[in-house]
């Protein structure tokens, strides 16, 4: 008796310490983890990768475009003002654009401008390269004569042939965007779009925070539409993020209300009193706050899915607490000692069985899924030593069982569930039922697309897509990563990448690609560009001379001729990077590095699969070219992941059966039998009804597993009290983890929603069957 | 981009807010004329002269066509500027490219219907000099700041049309065209009609 009291005190202790070990990490704010890439297991094999996917997916997720429409100029500007005025100051916003300071064609025509000999269009090489001297001549002698054409922004003896301010003109018209007056303007038929570009201050804001930002940008478009605008659309990782919190606050504020106040009556319909919930709920408290409490002592940062799955695995052990207080169900009276001693190899077999299967799954070497294996084992272990520990205490006195309706129940299904071994029929049923399922799981596909877990409204993914295809912003998931050991170097391989995207860009594949040669010609490129310039135009007796020639105007000719002669300055990055004209393309530049230099090659309106495929073998077959697809590799590794758990599963319950069979001997699959067959049915019937599996219904196989092994154990231990005792332990936790968990199938986020599907199914077929394979004793 | 210029300037008179010099000008739906073109570059003495003909339809575009010091046909209309050789059209310059270019074309259209507005967010009114029943000059400048890179100013002179324009480019180039033969009105030829469809 002491014994015991003594090690409840232990265990106190114990508690204690992990809740001051949390308190104490709490108090220094430390966070979690809950970047998607902190999962992975690093990149070994380019450590670049990881440095280029974080600086894409930062840059993003501060960003925000507005697009304000009407189709008057005038108006458009007037309601993006206003929308710009209501944003401006509130907390969370770091800097709003409505207008451009400065003209960015002039930005570019003064700083291009020494450069010119060394630039040249794709079209302007190919026409210097084809075209006879003659039409050269023929063409700029028209071009200086007409009002027509390109303007030329510069004195005649600066650029004659009018090369340079075309080709300005060429780039700027390649842009989606248009400055119009002091707007960046985009067209789409009638409709004009004024681009507002907003910065977020930070780019983790916690969840109030990015609900208070959505309210802000609701009412800022209020602002807008009142002052006139037509449409108004937005872009940006934050919208996404703040609708996928609400979907998941307004699911927990109903789903979760639902299943509490189930749970609720459920426990007043059969003890009429709230107590024995609590008395349930206490080890899951305190494992939580264990797991939590050592856990963060154990790994530096616990990942907020650790968190989340970790604490649901641990939510298995409410069967603890029932299989306990189901005990008052005996005709014995109620002692809380007793029923200790009676409960102690079932739940001991429960915790067992759990803590081996973990034990299996923490031997991974993926970060994420060692942590949640540690997590769940310390939890579940930590409820069961208080379950055994502290409920016979704290349930020293329990309120009488529901009067009549229960028992009689309960004495129903004692006598009338049908058993294996006593009803053929169900024998055949299940065992037809098994073998269809089985054939059925075979059609069972797996879709591990992280876009398809995520829930953003449909409205935030249309506006999204809508200003993605009208300002052709380039994708962050997937683009190329470039390297080489010097900056010249890197510059050409671009320059050969560069070229076949304009092909790809001409074929439709993609609408546009961002590549820093776009704008920075590698040196060998202006070199041979001012070289073809100075064959076929200005060496003296070329086209120059005969064009001043035929203006009589030979002089200035030779003063052209020699402007182009001296003009040889080379353009370098550094330079570019430093104007204010790479400003949204600066992050695509990674620089110098521990391996030489690199840079991103973002790609916009990427069509297909396909294509896809197409630009992986590029990236293949180009030195110093990686192709990186990010949203691809998450899902492949969300697969990769799937597989190891599903094996992993598979190999931790034959452990578990070994277990079983060590104490059970040869009615051990009368423990096992009813989770297997639950799993069984359920993936039959995702197979039949084309559910796709995905990592989360594998979470809740295991969690199916772990508890449908519980309630066989229960009902196998004979020691625990007869078959309504057992039974209605396992029913009260059934009933709760269906309540709880199943009811997440009608969550409007797909990831919860097949995972609560899953426990719906196998955790309510496991309940069901269990007493199917209980051996009748009288 | 001195076509831009063209296009304001012969649209110019009916969309001006002066009251005087608007009611002098005569509205009509076509007008045909010739134009001698002096350039004077930057560093080139000799002044650049070329001629040729204009054939101007409400809505359709204009053709410019230029006759010495060589033959060459340039069409202009709200989709862009093409060049015209034997009735085949190519494209040099398209609005979709060049936004204002389509803002110059709806000034276009706008000159019958005396749009004063059209010509309000690119241009403004530096002096008007317009007597009653007598030729008048208004002098415009840019007021965007993207066209203001290119040109300084623009003098405009005429009476019951635009008749003579001055342009003075940024780059210190300057272009003075004059219209004669004007006649309102007068229906296109077909080589005109078809180039303007």
């Amino acid at each position: 008796m002491s014994r015991w009291r003594l090690a409840a005190c232990a265990w106190g202790v114990v508690v204690l310490l992990s809740v001051v070990a949390l308190l104490q990490r709490l108090s220094t704010g430390a966070a979690f983890e809950t970047r998607l890439l902190a999962l992975l297991p690093e990149s070994v094999e380019n450590p670049l990768i990881d440095r280029a996917l974080e600086r894409v997916s930062e840059a993003g997720s501060k960003q925000v475009v507005i697009l304000v429409g009407h189709s008057e100029l005038q108006t458009a500007s007037r309601a993006a003002d206003a929308l710009g005025a209501h944003l401006e100051g509130h907390a969370g916003i770091g800097r709003v654009v409505t207008k451009q300071s400065g003209d960015l064609g002039n930005a570019a025509q003064d700083f291009y401008f020494p450069y010119r000999y060394g630039l040249l269009t794709p079209g302007q090489r190919e026409r210097l390269r084809q075209e006879p001297e003659e039409g050269l001549v023929q063409q700029a002698v028209e071009r200086i004569y007409n009002p027509v054409g390109p303007p030329r922004l510069t004195a005649l003896d600066e650029d004659p042939f009018g090369l340079f301010s075309e080709a300005l003109l060429e780039t700027a018209s390649d842009s989606p965007f248009r400055p119009e007056g002091d707007r960046l303007v985009v067209r789409e038929g009638r409709t004009r779009w004024v681009v507002v570009f907003v910065e977020l201050s930070e780019s983790g804001a916690s969840l109030a925070e990015q609900s208070a930002l959505l309210d802000l940008f609701q009412t800022a478009t209020r602002a807008a539409q009142e002052a006139g605008a037509r449409e108004v659309l937005h872009a940006g990782f934050i919208f996404h993020a703040a609708a996928a919190a609400r979907q998941a606050q307004h699911e927990m504020s109903t789903i979760g209300l639902g299943s509490l106040l189930g749970i609720m009556a459920l426990m007043l319909l059969t003890f009429r009193s709230p107590k024995p919930l609590l008395l349930a709920a206490l080890p899951i408290a305190v494992g939580c706050v264990v797991a939590l409490g050592l856990g963060q002592l154990i790994f530096p940062r616990l990942h907020l899915l650790t968190l989340v799955f970790g604490s649901s695995i641990i939510g298995v052990a409410v069967d603890y607490g029932f299989l306990f207080v189901a005990g008052r169900a005996s005709e014995r009276p109620w002692d809380a000692q007793r029923r200790r001693v009676e409960i102690l190899p079932s739940v001991a077999m429960a915790v067992g069985t759990s803590l081996l299967a973990y034990a299996v799954l923490a031997s991974l070497p993926f970060p994420i899924l060692r942590q949640m294996g540690v997590f769940a084992m310390l939890g579940l272990a930590a409820a069961w030593l208080t379950a055994l520990l502290w409920l016979p205490a704290a349930g020293a006195t329990l309120p009488q069982m529901s009067a009549r309706l229960l028992p009689a129940l309960l004495l129903w299904a004692k006598q009338h569930w049908p058993r294996v071994g006593e009803s053929r029929l169900l024998t055949f049923a299940l065992a037809a039922a098994a073998v269809l399922c089985g054939v059925s799981m075979t059609r069972l596909k797996s879709n591990n697309d992280i876009r398809s877990f995520y829930a953003s409204s449909p409205d935030a993914v249309r506006q999204g897509q809508r200003v993605e295809q009208l300002l052709r912003l380039p994708s962050t998931g997937q683009f190329f990563l470039v390297s080489a050991p010097t900056e010249e170097e890197l510059l050409q391989r671009d320059e050969q990448l560069s070229g076949r995207l304009l092909q790809a860009r001409r074929d439709g594949w993609i609408s546009d690609f961002q590549a820093m040669s776009r704008f920075v010609p590698s040196q060998k490129r202006q070199k041979e560009n001012w070289q073809l310039e100075w064959e076929r135009l200005y060496k003296p007796g070329t086209a120059a001379s005969r064009v001043f020639k035929a203006l009589d105007a030979s002089e200035t000719g030779e003063i052209a001729q020699r402007k182009m002669q001296s003009g040889t300055l080379p353009l370098l990055p550094g330079a570019w990077l430093q104007s204010p004209l790479s400003g949204p393309f600066r992050s695509l530049w990674l620089g110098q590095g521990s391996q030489g230099f690199s840079e991103l090659i973002t790609l916009s309106g990427l069509q297909g699969d396909s294509m896809m495929h197409a630009l992986e073998q590029v990236a293949k077959a180009s030195p110093g070219v990686v192709w990186v697809d990010h949203v691809g590799a998450l899902s492949a590794l969300m697969s990769r992941f799937q597989t190891r758990l599903t094996r992993l599963m598979v190999l931790g319950y034959a452990v578990v059966a070994l277990l079983l069979f060590a104490r059970y001997r040869g009615s051990s699959w009368r423990a096992l039998a009813p989770a297997l067959l639950g799993c069984i049915f359920t993936a039959g019937l995702f197979g039949a009804l084309k559910v796709e599996c995905n990592l989360f219904c594998i979470f809740g196989f295991l969690l199916s597993l772990d508890m449908g092994v519980d309630y066989g154990i229960y009902l196998q231990e004979t020691g625990a009290g007869d078959f309504r005792v057992s039974f209605l332990g396992a029913s009260l936790s059934a009933v709760a983890t269906l309540l709880s968990f199943g009811l997440l199938a009608l969550s409007q986020t797909p990831a919860l929603r097949t995972f609560g599907l899953t426990v719906l199914f196998s955790i309510g077929a496991a309940w069901l069957l269990a007493p199917c394979f209980s051996k009748r004793t009288v | 981009m001195k076509t831009l210029f063209l296009w304001v300037i012969l649209t110019a008179g009916s969309a001006s807010r002066v009251d005087t010099l608007q009611r002098q000008l005569r509205p009509f739906k076509s007008l045909k004329g010739t134009f001698v073109q002096t350039q004077q570059l930057k560093g080139i003495r000799k002044p650049l002269v070329s001629r040729g003909t204009f054939a101007l339809s409400q809505g359709r575009g204009i053709l410019w066509q230029t006759q010495k010091p060589f033959v060459s046909a340039i069409r202009i209309n709200p989709s862009g500027i093409a060049q015209v050789k034997d009735g085949k059209v190519t494209s040099l310059v398209s609005s979709r490219d060049q936004p204002r270019l389509e803002e110059m074309g709806k000034l276009f259209s706008a000159l019958f219907s005396a749009d004063v507005e059209a010509l309000k967010p690119q241009f403004e009114f530096i002096s008007v000099e317009a007597p009653q029943n007598a030729p008048w000059k208004a002098v415009l400048k840019p007021s965007d700041p993207g066209m203001g890179k290119v040109v300084d100013s623009l003098v405009l002179t005429g009476q019951h049309t635009v008749e003579g324009l001055t342009l003075f480019e940024h780059n210190g180039d300057v272009t003075v065209i004059r219209f004669s033969d004007l006649k309102p009105d007068e229906a296109l030829s077909r080589e005109e009609a078809a180039a303007l469809e």
